[in-house]
């Protein structure tokens, strides 16, 4: 492949981008996301009854919050770096 | 002082809270129409959405939704939260803009002087001006649509990439495209436009690792984008729910587990394999295999989102569209079925038949394609485990190829007569030429030209076009121009009337001019962002193979290339400076830096001119007190039903009853939706105060793949008559004939046509050959004294008849919303109230028109035949709403902006006062008619009546004179 011949080395190094660190932040960050998914389970309504513990302060505020908070950390797992 | 970093950081933050303010100063307080109050109620409660969904714009909007102190202040949170991304919008572009100049500017990247950094910043800064002040942009980010998210997104993407671009730190620098990968896994829950930046990614990151690029590698590159966005659309996105799909049915219907336990099972395992693949690829150090598994797995992660869907519609909330509760439905959901297929490539045109084959026994038949198979949900019941029953294939449909054509362009069957209507000529078969001259004609010229150039060059008004000279086309201001594009007078009373003279077009073709002209980088910069512009913008027209008689004007999915053109718009005045550096060398750089840019300046003020009085939302509440008014025209007792038919007579009445709690003893239901059996099924459930349709017909008859539309008084056989004519004998012939020669006979109940007879003995007969209508005129039986209590007007000498009579001649089939609307009807028995709101059709699928009386902005559905204009109103009723229940939209207000749909509803909620005034003075009731029109005179201001077109304002005068009352000017 001519594109990858005319890559400069900067792509192909011996050094890979992530750290143990990265991976470590990205799963617990993931896990929180798993958190609020659960939080926001539950009983649901049907066919002869409707249930108002599916608007529960859990199930719909604190749970997407949760989760909100781990999609967000996660990008920081990404991005995150030891400062020199 | 002239630190670069330093004025460029302050600079970007600077348009972000210009932004802010101006989107916080213009932002709608409460919901505004189309989907927005369908968005907002998915955010604030979690309910399902229209396909394909947005979990991650719930998620964020959710967050926004809890610093309400009150619901009502919900929308006007997620409203502002699009104001902040639209703000940060801005602050991207600005940074895009800066970073692109430069490095035109300075091919080195040595330090610039303060002229250069002037130069770069006015750049910026008017570029960045000019998208805040757009139309498009401006619309979607005062209201809460997923729009403004979506082109944060857009924003963020190519900024990130810029950043790759820029990071000296090159193993560092991969860690920005993994968060590209993770960027675009989540912005699939937001809206798939984002996909659309990937071949401008690709190009730059092409152009940076390849030492010197060449056109074949170009070209290779830019075909390894596309392959890129086609792998994730139609691999990534579909595969991964399929894999899904083979682990729920693995676990459910073999190794009886319950639901769910396959889709969380094999999604842990692809996170799992994905894991260790990553850990491999990073144990042995190989970067690029590394980072491109690494991308893979947090793809897959910002994409897992779509859980929120699984989760909420497994609890069944109010609102759960398509009821999204295992891989299969997740399947439709995101491939958007129920839209229907439109072919792309290859495929049928409005003329096409459906193709035949002819079968082992020579007869002929209708040649399908057999789809993904679909399932049925089959619950536990004890001693059976949950499991999924195969109901079906998805039908492809295939078309004769003599109808068929390559990049059809005119493809739908139903929009025949408007394509021809469009190019003005009678066709039988498109040929090539009539399918490009309406590609170019309508769907390039009139749905995106149109768009952008109101954007840049200036815009007639807001009223919605169909290809008439007086509405909504793009002009200049400059009257030669727009008198040889319209050849109309121009009326600029429109507050939607925004003239440009072109200027933010000339800027940013000066732009597109300078870039070019800076040798390599110049060029390379230039495709870069014509990929985004083009992508964002034609691609989309080109995907979307869009139909004419549009519900509405669809500028707001081609932002992102307005964004694009805003960067050259930008780079114009990087060009300005130039110009006037080179032609006026006795000026200093810095003079002519400070008086380019103050010149250009005015380009996005004089923008703002025009704009801000058509995007200023503030004080407008028409949307919200519009479905306030729905509900409280229902009866308050008896759990009333109403019909509604639209996007604006549907989701704001849903938002008011599921977000602000308005109206929950009563149930908003979408006659179009009806013809979904998940919807019906819906239906049949409570929901919150509202008990389920008490239908006759089991659940069972509303599969989505059973009982669409019922035959109606089927044809049985034909009869050769001696002189040679065929005379067809049809069913309700046969049971009038048979209980003729049988006296007393009740083989199909005492009344064969009664509808319960009808449920019982046909639709419900388990032979399903025989489900059918057998008559072509249905009989409600009437319950008289349910009648009597039901508290519905009965005029003095209206006789209650024993039956309600539904005519079917010339019927061939009863839709399925039509069956749902009569059990309802027979088994509500007049205690259940049921409505039709006036917004909505009443004969559509179900002739009621005879059986409305008007209450509010609702009628009620009554048993008799209302023979008169007089009869049609319940005066007592609407009096009472009118004057107490009913809102008005802060219309007293003259300085609200009302756009096209705003101004629709203040014409029915006028509208009805002005009958209900009428019918009361007809009466003789002048008094309580005077308080009526006084009410109108209070509530309208005159100043927004008078922009509304098609007003009674005549009738309005006329009984203001008869009455007595104050006179609008």
């Amino acid at each position: 492949m001519p594109i990858i011949r005319n890559c400069s080395n900067s792509m192909i190094m011996q050094k890979t981008a992530f750290t143990k660190t990265n991976y470590i932040l990205i799963a617990f960050s993931y896990l929180w996301v798993i958190i609020g998914f659960l939080l926001m389970t539950g009983s649901g309504s049907n066919e002869t009854e409707f249930n108002a513990e599916i608007f529960s302060i859990r199930r719909v505020c604190i749970a997407p919050a949760i989760t909100l908070m781990g999609f967000l950390l996660l990008a920081g797992g990404i991005l995150w770096r030891r400062k020199k | 002082m002239w630190n670069y970093q330093r004025i460029n950081f302050i600079g970007g933050w600077l348009l972000f809270a210009i932004a802010a303010i101006v989107y916080g100063m213009t932002v709608e307080p409460s919901i505004s129409f189309w989907d927005c109050p369908e968005f907002i109620t998915s955010a604030a409660r979690l309910e399902v959405g229209h396909p394909p969904g947005a979990p991650f714009f719930m998620l964020l909007g959710n967050l926004f939704s809890q610093f309400a102190s009150d619901a009502s202040l919900i929308p006007l949170w997620i409203n502002r939260m699009n104001a902040l991304l639209s703000a940060g919008c801005i602050l991207l572009l600005f940074r895009s803009i800066t970073y692109l100049t430069r490095k035109l500017i300075l091919k080195n990247n040595e330090s610039p002087t303060p002229a250069q950094i002037i130069t770069i910043m006015a750049s910026g800064v008017v570029g960045a001006l000019s998208y805040t002040f757009s139309d498009t942009f401006w619309y979607s980010a005062v209201e809460g649509e997923v729009y403004a998210f979506s082109s944060f997104l857009t924003a963020l993407a190519f900024w990130i990439i810029l950043k790759w671009d820029n990071e000296k730190n090159r193993a560092f620098a991969n860690r920005w495209l993994v968060l590209l990968a993770y960027l675009i896994g989540l912005s699939i829950g937001v809206h798939l436009l984002n996909l659309l930046c990937i071949p401008a990614i690709v190009m730059v990151v092409y152009f940076k690792i390849s030492q010197r690029s060449t056109l074949k590698g170009t070209l290779v590159a830019l075909g390894g984008s596309f392959l890129l966005i086609a792998c994730v659309l139609y691999l990534l996105i579909p595969g991964i729910v399929k894999i899904l799909g083979y682990g729920e049915l693995l676990m459910v219907n073999h190794f009886k587990f319950p639901f769910h336990t396959g889709t969380i099972l094999s999604f842990l395992l692809i996170l799992l394999l994905l894991s260790g693949v990553v850990w491999f690829t990073h144990r042995s150090g190989n970067n690029v295999a590394n980072s491109i598994v690494v991308s893979l797995l947090v793809f897959v992660l910002g994409y897992s989102s779509y859980a929120l869907i699984l989760i909420r519609a497994s609890a069944d909330t109010p609102m759960s569209q398509q009821a999204v509760k295992d891989p299969f439905t997740l399947r439709d959901y995101l491939g958007r079925e129920q839209y229907g297929q439109t072919p792309l490539i290859y495929g049928k045109t409005f003329a096409a038949t459906p193709a035949m084959k002819q079968n082992k026994d020579g007869s002929w038949s209708y040649d399908y394609g057999k789809g993904a198979a679909e399932y049925q949900r089959i619950e536990a019941t004890p001693g059976q485990s949950d499991q999924y029953v195969q109901s079906g294939y998805k039908i492809i449909e295939k078309f004769d190829p003599a109808g068929c054509m390559w990049f059809p362009r005119m493809h739908s069957k139903l929009h025949a007569g408007t394509y021809q209507a469009w190019l003005g000529k009678k066709i039988e078969q498109p040929s090539l030429k009539d399918n490009l001259r309406f590609f170019f004609g309508y769907q390039l010229n009139f749905m995106y030209w149109r768009y952008f150039l109101w954007n840049f060059a200036g815009r007639q008004n807001d009223v919605q076009s169909h290809g008439e000279k007086e509405n909504g086309n793009w002009l200049t201001g400059i009257s030669v121009i727009d008198h040889y594009l319209l050849g109309i007078p121009i009326n600029g009373a429109n507050k939607g009337h925004n003239l440009f003279y072109g200027l933010p077009l000339l800027l940013g073709l000066i732009g597109l001019g300078w870039q070019w002209k800076k040798q390599q980088p110049g060029k390379q910069q230039f495709l870069i962002l014509f990929l985004l512009f083009f992508m964002t913008g034609i691609a989309i027209v080109i995907y979307l193979n869009q139909t004419p008689l549009q519900p509405r004007e669809r500028d707001y999915a081609y932002a992102g290339s307005f964004y694009a053109f805003t960067i050259w718009i930008g780079m114009g005045v990087a060009g300005i400076i130039e110009k006037i550096q080179q032609l006026k060398p006795s000026l200093s750089l810095l003079t002519g830096a400070i008086g380019g840019g103050l010149l250009a300046l005015g380009i996005p003020l004089q923008m703002v001119s025009q704009t801000w009085d058509d995007h200023d939302r503030s004080d407008r509440y028409i949307c919200r007190d519009t479905a306030y008014n729905y509900l409280n025209s229902l009866q308050k007792e008896g759990n009333p039903i109403i019909f509604v038919n639209g996007d604006n007579d549907t989701f704001p009445l849903w938002y008011a009853i599921e977000v602000e709690g308005v109206r929950k003893d009563a149930r908003a239901c979408n006659l179009m939706y009806l013809t979904g059996g998940w919807y019906v099924a819906q239906m049949m459930q409570p929901a919150h105060e509202s008990p389920g349709f008490p239908l006759s017909l089991p659940r069972s008859f509303f599969l989505d793949d059973k009982n669409y539309a019922i035959p109606v008084n089927p044809v049985i056989k034909q009869e050769y008559l001696p002189n040679g004519s065929v005379k067809e004998v049809r069913l309700k012939d046969l049971i009038l004939d048979f209980y003729k020669r049988n006296p007393g006979t009740t083989r199909y109940g005492v009344d064969p046509f009664e509808w319960d007879n009808i449920v019982k003995y046909w639709l419900c007969n388990p032979d399903e050959s025989l489900r059918c209508i057998p008559t072509d005129e249905i009989h409600l039986q009437i319950d008289p004294v349910a009648v009597a209590n039901s508290g519905m007007q009965l005029p003095e000498d209206t006789k209650i008849p024993e039956y309600m009579r539904f005519d079917l001649k010339g019927e061939r089939y009863l839709s399925r919303p039509a069956i749902v609307q009569l059990d309802l009807i027979k088994q509500c028995n007049w205690s259940r109230p049921l409505y039709v709101a006036i917004t909505a059709p009443s004969d559509e699928y179900l002739d009621l028109s005879n059986h409305l009386v008007m209450e509010g902005l609702a009628s009620r559905i009554v048993p008799y035949v209302v023979n008169s204009a007089e009869a049609a109103i319940d005066t007592e009723r609407l009096y009472e709403h009118a004057m107490h229940d009913f809102r008005y939209g802060n219309l007293k207000d003259s300085s609200l902006y009302l756009d096209d749909t705003n101004k629709g509803a203040v014409r029915t909620l006028h509208n009805t006062l002005l009958v209900l005034a009428n019918n009361l003075y007809q009466k003789g009731d002048t008094v309580r008619a005077r308080e009526i029109m006084n009410k109108c005179n209070e509530e309208f201001s005159p100043v927004v009546l008078n922009q509304i077109p098609y007003l009674n304002l005549k009738q309005q005068q006329q009984l203001c004179r008869l009455l007595g009352t104050a006179q609008i000017r």
